[in-house]
């Protein structure tokens, strides 16, 4: 073991085909780490908006909130603040699922779970804000 | 018993959580995780209030009397913490992934800083909307 550490090469637990290739178990994970960034980002300035949203609503009335709602600039920043939160949200279970469950099959049930769950949450905000402002 | 577990008994491990000392950054780390997972659910709330609002009058008031009643309140308090928790904790990664405020000093100082202000936000949050 001693020997080891004092030779000039440190060891390796990889072999040099899996450093070269890079990605963890995942199999890729540069693309994930960026838009989770990008996402958390764009999140942030969203939340703002949002809480003006909130503070707006605050005591409406549904004739008041439906107005409000309806108004195309709070209607555009909803979805895409649905947008930009589900995507993030999808990315972040993402990496939970992965860190926990390590029963393969249940891991891809959980992940595909995922995808569905964000999309939902996501074509239910769009749906609605849509029937809000277009008065349906 | 398996090869794998033969393997990890000879290899050198890091050590594990509870040789360290608690402290401020590893309980933001571990609420980070924790309140992205609990908005991630509680994302279904802001749904449902939109649902409701596109679904007609009758509808909307039944949520909105749920969101008001006092569990709902205090829900919705929770949630809004947790959403302002989540994003300024958030900076703080943005920032050490910049390559910025890696300083045990600087680590402690953010964790603190980002605590603050999201107990601020919310504060200022409800108390405007309560007073408007």
């Amino acid at each position: 073991m001693n020997s080891d550490c004092n030779t000039k090469e440190p060891k390796r637990f990889q072999t040099p085909l899996k450093r070269a290739r890079g990605p963890g178990s995942a199999g890729d994970g540069t693309g994930h780490f960026m838009t989770q960034r990008a996402t958390a980002a764009v999140s942030f300035v969203l939340l703002v908006f949002l809480a003006v949203v909130f503070v707006l609503l605050a005591g409406a009335d549904y004739e008041r909130a439906r107005r409000v709602v309806g108004e195309p600039l709070v209607a555009t920043g909803l979805v895409f603040t649905a947008a930009a939160f589900t995507w993030h949200m999808k990315l972040g279970m993402q990496v939970i699922i992965e860190d926990y469950v390590h029963h393969e099959l249940l891991k891809y049930a959980l992940l595909t779970a995922n995808i569905l769950f964000c999309a939902a949450i996501f074509f239910l905000a769009l749906i609605s804000v849509g029937r809000v402002t277009f008065g349906f | 018993m398996s090869r794998q577990n033969q393997q990890a008994g000879s290899r050198p491990l890091s050590p594990h959580l509870q040789i360290y000392r608690p402290n401020l950054t590893m309980a933001m780390s571990i609420l980070h995780r924790i309140t992205g997972a609990v908005l991630y659910f509680a994302s279904f709330l802001g749904v449902w209030w939109l649902m409701g609002l596109a679904s007609g009058p009758k509808y909307f008031a039944y949520v909105d009397e749920m969101f008001r009643s006092w569990p709902g309140l205090v829900i919705l308090f929770a949630v809004s913490y947790q959403l302002f928790h989540h994003a300024f904790g958030g900076i703080r990664h943005l920032v050490w992934d910049a390559g910025y405020g890696f300083s045990t000093r600087s680590a402690e100082r953010m964790g603190l800083v980002s605590l603050g202000l999201a107990i601020v936000a919310t504060l200022l949050v409800w108390l405007l909307g309560a007073w408007t």
